[in-house]
Formats: C-alpha cells, structure tokens, sequence
C-alpha cells in the first residue's frame, strides 16, 4: 500500500526547479580488509532527504537531527535500509548490523557492518535508497576490497552492480 | 684560495643528476613535438578577440552599446480562476550601430505549454513493475498542464496587427523595415495565461493554495511577454527556455499596475506610487515610520490583521501602481494571507528598506529572522561591490521556492504547524534568504547573461553569500569552502562538466555551477591572491560592469587587470577543466654535515682529478642519513673552523646580508603532484621543539615540472613533521599522501567505532 503511495510522489516531482544548492547524491563508501574479516559501510546521505523519504514511505512525522529525536527514528532508518540497500557477497545476500549514526551539518552518516566474511570473490551492491522519491537520485558507491578501488554509480536505471575479484 | 674553495663547494651541493641522465636508454623512440601545452599559456584560444565594447582589461570598450526596453503594462490576477490577464506597451530603444530586421521576444510561460518540448527531452524508463490507480493515472492518463502564453493581439503604435513567429518560448517580431541605429520601435502585446500551481506542477513561480482558510499565495514571475538580449557578443540571445537555464534581460524602465483583490496585501518590482490608495491610514502611517526603523524590523501589516485578512474574500479590487526604473524584469507576490514587516537599512548614508511578506505559517521563524537577514545581505554586498543602488529588497515566504528578481525574492524554510523548527530549516532560511537577496548584486545589477553562464551570477553570489552569511552567525555551516567541493572534484571523470559549459548540459548542476566557483573564487580570495589584492579586483569589475552584460571573458581579464597578477592559469584549470588537486610529500632525503669525505665527494673529486687528502679540514661535506648513520656524528656549521675563519673575514657589509641561523639539516622533499591541477604548493613544517613554520609555493612552481618538483628545506633545528595542504585550502581530493612521516589515518568507520566505545 505504501509502495503506491511512492509512486504518487515520484510523479509530481521537479522536472526542473532548481533553486538553490540542492543536488541528489548520496555516497557509500565500502572497505574490506581480509585480515579483518569485515566489511565496514559508511552511507553520506542528506538529512532533509531521508528525513522525507522515510515519512512519506512509512507515513511518519520523524525529525532527523534533533535535540530530542526519538528512538523510533533508528527503527525505521534500519527498516528503510534494508529495504533498499543489499549486499551480495559471493552471490549470497548477507545481513549487516546496524552500529549507529551521526550528523554533520546537513548530512547523516550510517555506518553498518558485515563480519566473518572470508574469501570474498565477488561482491554486488543494490541500493535504490533514495530513488523512489527522488528520480533524479545518484548513489555513488566507492568500493575499496583490499587494494582494489572501484566506483559503481547508481541510478534509478540502474540500481545494482558487481565487481568480481577473480 | 677561498675563492677556488668555494666553487668546489658548489660542486659538491649540487646534486649529480648528471649520471642518471646519461645512463638514458638510446633505443627510446624520439616523442613527437607539440604545441604549447604548459598549463600556464594564456587564454588566448579560449577567450573571445577583445573589440572596443569589451576591452582587453576586461572593461566596457568606448563603444560599448546596450539595449534598453520600456514597458507600460497593466496585470490583473484573479484570484477565483487563477488566471494573469495583461496588456503591455513596449518601447525598443535599438541602441546598437546595427539594423535590425525583427525583434526577439521572450515567451517563458509556453516552457509549460501542452506542447512545451521541455518533458520531451528527459529521459523516461519502465522502472517500475507495478502501478497504483492514482500513480497511473497521473502518469500515463494526465493532461499537461495547460500553461503558456494565450497572445490575444500583437499590434504596432497604429493598433495595426504586427506580423510575428511563435517558435517555442521564443517570438520573432518581423518588423516592415529594419530599426536602424538609435530608433525606437513601440509595439503592444495582450495576454493572458493559467498560473500554475507550483506546489502540484513546480515552477520558479506560481500560487500555493492553502486549503485550511482557502486562500493562494502568490509568487509572479516570468509572467509577460519581454524582449530578449541583443548585443555583439551572440546577436540575439535566443537560446529556448527549457526550464533551467534562466535568463537574459535588458534594462529598462517600467510603468506597472497591478489589479488584484482589494484584500490582499501586494508588493513587487518598483517604486509603489499609490501607497496611500492601498494602504489603509494606520499602515500607510507605519509604512512611513518604517523608514526610520534602522534598529528592529517593525509590522506594516502585522499577523492579527493578516489572520482577519485571510477569513474573507472580496469581490471587490484595487490596484497596486509602481514605477521601477532601471530593472531588468520585474517580479509580484500578493495574497490576503501576508503579514509585511520593514526595516530601514543605512547604505552609506542613503536608506534602503528591507521589507519581508510571510504568511503566518511562517512565523516565528520568518518575524525574527528574514527582514534582518535582508538587511545584512545588502550591507555585506554593498561592502564586497557597490552600495545597493535600488531603494528596497523584499523577501518572500514561498514554500520550497529559492528565486530571484530585481528587489524582490522568493524563499523556503516554513516552521511546522505548531510552530518549532529544526536548526536546519533555521539556516536553510537564512541562507536561502542571503543567497536571493544577493542575487539583486548578481544578476540583477551585474547583469551576466544567465542563459549561457549559470556559474557568473550563481557562482559570484554564493561566494558573497558565504561572506554574508559568516557576518549575520559567525558560526554560520556555509557551504561553497575549497573543502567542500572535493567529494565533487573527485567524482567519476565521466560525471563531471568544466564550470565553462551552459547551464542546460551540466552534469550535477548545484556544485557545478554553484560550489565549485564559489571555491575557487574563495581559493583566489583568501589563498592565491590575498584578500587586498581580490577584493579590490571584484569590486572593481562589479563596478565595471553595473547595470551592464558581462561575459566571463570580462571577469577573467578583470580580475587579472586590477590586481596584477597573470591568473589565466586558474581560469583554465578550474572554470575550463574537470581538473582535480592532488598533491602530496614522495618522499624526504635528510643530510647532515660531516668533516669527513663521503662516498660521493670521494667519487666526485675522482671524476675531477682532485686529491681530497690536500682539501683535509678546508671542505664541508653533506652526507646522507643513510651514510652516517647515527645523527650524533653529524658537525654544526659552528664545528667548522673553515666556515667561521670565513665569515670572520667579511666585511661588516656582507655580514649584515647573513641569516642568524645557520643551517645544520638539509632536507630534500620531493613533492609528487597526481592532480592535473596548479595552484599554490602549501608547507607546514615542524620543528624538533614543536615550532612550526609556512611557506606557500606560488602555483608555478609547477611550471616546469608538471607531476613533480624538490625544494631542500635547510633548517638550524631537525625537522619532524612535512605536511602540504595543511588547512585544506586547496581542494586537494586526496589528502592520505599530504604528510610525512606518513600518517596512517583511521578510516571514518574505525573512528565512529572508537567513539562508540567512549
């Protein structure tokens, strides 16, 4: 039901209208580290965006970045993740934990974790966060596994891409 | 004797890259030549051949012409059927030495015209598997929005129908014979249109409509038929509105009367000739008081009066007459729902007011904040480039809007319904505010053509803005910092187009065309220039060109003509590149100084034909760390009795010329630069004490040595630390080879984890 709701919004969107500063872009950064054992992931996203997204697709009224924000607000950050961002080691989707948040100036960080990954010869990343809302959404996803650097731009076109290490 | 000492001496410094060279491969193919391609050479090829309209020194030229448009016009807005009903008279004044055949007119409205061809060029995808029936329909049943122009007549000064060509959101007015030089050609335009929605159908202007009382907010722009910029630069200026790249504009003056409901509360473009007509006695009164408010805003019409103005709805209507003379467009906001506040602003000594609208949704954010954010603007931007010459800046409340017109302006940040907001949507407002407001300074009065250079109005003003914004909260977060465009500058090559590109076919247009100048102008200002040397050079091509076309070529070539200094350089990386920084420490070679021949010297002196035995305590050796292993060993300048005998055998003259402090440790730092960029070289040393010690490299230092380059740092004290970049002026996108020692820095993740733990 609130998927359609999505869809609803998608459409009376900007065609244009642009104002001020605003571009669509979030950044994920990825590393793994054999030695390790751990696939470490730090999302850049704007605040307002998310802030948005999740109380338009969960029809709440959450204020991210203030004094008083609620625990809820982790709940349904999580649920909105998981919805949208999935990562495939070696073909298999693996759960990730959730090791916290923090704000800097109108972005939020969200740090999430894999552990007791070895051998990871192939990794596919899917993240639409962000996209249903806003069409114009790029998700810039910087992977560094071990000494291999490699940049997936995401889109609504294209929400998903893999590297193979072998 | 110490003569000839002193020669070989300086064999010995120099470091023998002789033999290297000669070991060279002899089977390597010779390269092919080239032309210049030193990142230094002039703009030549790029700027456009300076004529007398615009010099060489980047000023208008003695024949320097501009166009000018006047315009009559008579608006109705009715606020029942959300329609704009208007008549124009307008009076070309063809000012160029040239004979024109038509006239251009701008018909910005056809942009949401059924037939607009702006949704034409997006690219559209079946993303989607499933659809709702609201989503469908609103997606694949819909009518476009039925927005564009209706011209009812186009007729010459005779009322005699004028012959005309519709192509898109351009009109060519085809005259029976050319307007020559210095004639004026008066014709006469009615129209009228549907005013979209911008809430449901988005645009840079139109109505919100708020269902709890009923009642539209308006924000009016773009609203009549205009001419379009013809000049020497691009003849006539018309490139089609697709919706993005905004506009060019003659100056002009403008008579305009304005009808709408006799309840609601308007302002626009223009000096108001009618207050007393429009205004009831008690805000005439305050409207007049208002001008010696220079302390705190005061109400003109405040929110109890706005909240009754909103319960009712008349029939009846008034009209609202001003005068603008000077402006390049014109722009209105009216609805029952506004409160008006106004402050006076002393600019030098002349008043200007600032004036807010804002319905009371925006309260209280809006009365503490917007009025004093307006006056701040105009103080600041005077201070940066002229004294604000217009006599009042308006700051409108417009749910999600951020835009620009001359003294008036559109703006977000609406607090919740019980009236709290968030620091973000505090500051957002704030900056929103500061960056329309200073659009009046760019482009409104440096009237760069919008069109083509999104980057010479927007770019210039967020620079100023941050400028602004650090004067009204010192702790102000503004973003356009040399540190905030790296994620940008270090984005896919593929994802990136130079600031030189127009507007319509830039890739991630906000920091295109906003951040990233304003970096680079802030990098020129407080780093490559200094800011006597910057602020002089802005003000001056402000001035320059007040009330005027510029084009980039007239900024560039300014800022190099007031300040003296050769910046083409800049231009091109930064504005004409996808060009990123990066610069970083190779590597640091240590020497120390011994009394005792080094391998080298011995080498050396072989190749020579010298017998270092006869030079015994006569020569100062440099030895490497490796060669001599434990520090401890190594002479102080003072251990040499050759040196001190030598300099206790100068003149007084020539001592005097000495440094105080010898050098005991040589450095040799080799800077590697993988950036394509050239800016400055910044190096922060640290001393064994913990002292520390800046030197800036001017950028060309890269001139001859593109991806690398040594300096020897030669210091009485050991040296502990390199770092470049020290204060992340320069953009530098990769800032993990910046130190030496190296530093291994704890990605972000480890650090948040650290945090946790704490």
């Amino acid at each position: 039901m609130t998927k359609f709701k999505i869809l609803i919004i998608a459409l009376i969107l900007p065609l244009f209208a642009f104002t001020l500063h605003k571009y669509y872009l979030s950044l994920v950064k990825i590393e793994y580290k054999t030695e390790n054992k751990s696939v470490q992931i730090t999302m850049r996203i704007f605040i307002d965006d998310l802030q948005e997204t999740i109380n338009k697709i969960y029809e709440a009224n959450i204020e991210l970045a203030v004094s008083n924000e609620v625990k809820e607000v982790n709940t349904l950050i999580l649920k909105y993740v998981k919805d949208n961002f999935e990562v495939k080691i070696n073909t298999i989707s693996q759960p990730y934990q959730f090791i916290g948040k923090e704000y800097e100036n109108d972005v939020v960080f969200l740090y999430l974790e894999i552990t007791n990954v070895e051998n990871l010869e192939s990794i596919e990343i899917k993240d639409s966060m962000l996209m249903d809302i806003y069409p114009d959404q790029k998700n810039i996803i910087k992977l560094q596994i071990n000494e291999i650097k490699k940049t997936f731009l995401l889109t609504a076109k294209k929400d998903k891409d893999l590297l193979k290490l072998n | 004797m110490n003569k000839f000492n002193l020669t070989f001496l300086a064999f010995l410094i120099v470091f023998n890259y002789a033999q290297s060279q000669n070991q060279e491969t002899e089977t390597q193919k010779r390269k092919p030549g080239h032309t210049n391609i030193s990142k230094f050479r002039q703009l030549k090829q790029e700027l456009p051949t300076p004529n007398s309209q615009h010099t060489a020194s980047g000023a208008p030229g003695y024949e320097y012409t501009q166009q000018q448009v006047d315009y009559i016009m008579n608006i109705t807005i009715d606020d029942d059927t959300q329609k704009l009903y208007g008549d124009e008279v307008i009076t070309y004044h063809n000012n160029s030495k040239d004979h024109l055949e038509y006239l251009w007119v701008q018909l910005d409205q056809n942009m949401r015209a059924p037939d607009s061809k702006t949704p034409d060029v997006k690219e559209t995808t079946m993303n989607r598997s499933f659809s709702g029936a609201d989503a469908f329909t609103k997606t694949h049943l819909k009518k476009n929005f039925d927005g564009g122009f209706h011209l009812e007549y186009v007729k010459d000064v005779n009322d005699k129908p004028v012959s005309y060509f519709i192509n898109s959101t351009m009109m060519r007015v085809n005259l029976d014979k050319p307007l020559a030089p210095g004639e004026t050609y008066v014709f006469k335009i009615k129209w009228w249109y549907n005013i979209n929605n911008y809430i449901v159908d988005r645009g840079r202007s139109g109505y919100e409509h708020f269902p709890k009382d009923g009642n539209n907010l308006y924000v009016i722009a773009q609203f009549f038929p205009r001419l379009a910029v013809y000049d020497n630069v691009d003849g006539w200026q018309n490139m089609q509105f697709w919706g993005r790249s905004e506009f060019a504009l003659e100056f002009g003056n403008y008579t305009v009367n304005i009808n709408v409901p006799d309840d609601h509360i308007l302002n626009a473009t223009g000096v108001l000739q009618n207050p007393k007509e429009v205004l009831t006695k008690l805000q005439h009164k305050r409207f007049e008081s208002a001008k010696k408010a220079f302390d705190n805003p005061v109400m003109i019409v405040n929110q109890e009066e706005a909240k009754k103005a909103e319960k009712g709805h008349s029939k009846k209507t008034k009209t609202w007459r001003f005068y603008a003379e000077n402006v390049r467009d014109i722009g209105i906001a009216t609805s029952r729902k506004f409160i008006w506040d106004a402050m006076a602003v002393d600019i030098n000594g002349k008043t200007v007011m600032a004036y807010s609208l804002y319905p009371k949704e925006g309260n209280p954010l809006w009365e503490e904040h917007s009025t004093r954010v307006v006056a701040n603007t105009l103080k600041v931007y005077s201070k940066y480039t002229f004294d604000y010459p217009y006599h009042k800046a308006i700051s409108v409340h417009a749910r999600r809007q951020g835009m620009e017109y001359p003294q008036i302006c559109w703006n977000f940040g609406r607090p919740k319904e019980d009236g709290t907001y968030s620091d973000r949507v505090k500051n957002g407002m704030i900056g929103v505010v500061t960056h329309e407001i200073g659009h009046n300074f760019f482009p409104m009065i440096v009237n760069s053509d919008e069109r083509q250079w999104t980057w010479m109005d927007e770019g210039l003003n967020s620079f100023v803005e941050i400028q602004a914004e650090y004067e009204y909260d010192p702790n102000f977060n503004s973003r356009g910092l040399p540190k905030d465009i790296v994620r940008y500058m270090s984005l896919d090559q593929d994802r990136l187009s130079p600031i030189m590109t127009q507007g319509d076919h830039v890739y991630n247009f906000g920091p295109n065309a906003y951040s990233k100048p304003a970096a680079g102008l802030t990098m020129l200002r407080n780093t490559i220039m200094g800011p006597e040397l910057f602020d002089h050079a802005f003000r001056t091509y402000s001035k320059r060109w007040m009330f005027k076309h510029p084009t980039p070529a007239d900024f560039f070539r300014t800022m190099e003509d007031a300040s003296g200094m050769d910046l083409d350089w800049f231009w091109r990386g930064w504005f004409y590149t996808t060009d990123y920084n990066d610069v970083g420490i190779k590597d640091v070679k240590k020497y120390f100084l011994t009394d005792q021949p080094t391998e080298k010297a011995k080498t050396d002196a072989k190749k020579y034909g010298m017998n270092l035995d006869e030079f015994k305590d006569k020569l100062v050796y440099f030895t490497s760390e490796e060669e001599i292993g434990d520090p401890i060993k190594a002479k102080k300048v003072s251990d040499f009795a050759i040196l001190n005998n030598h300099v206790k055998s100068l003149s007084i003259d020539e001592k005097n010329r000495l440094k105080k402090d010898a050098p005991n440790y040589f450095y040799e730092v080799t800077f590697e630069k993988p950036g394509g960029l050239v800016l400055p070289l910044i190096v922060e040393l640290t001393y064994e004490d913990g002292s520390k010690f800046r030197k800036q490299f001017p950028a060309e230092i890269w001139s001859k040595h593109d991806d690398q380059v040594k300096r020897i740092f030669a210091s009485s004290k050991q040296i502990t630390n390199f770092v470049v970049d020290p204060d992340l002026e320069t953009a530098d996108i990769d800032i993990t080879n910046n130190s030496w020692p190296k530093k291994v820095e704890k990605t972000q993740f480890d650090q948040f984890k650290e945090k946790l733990k704490h």
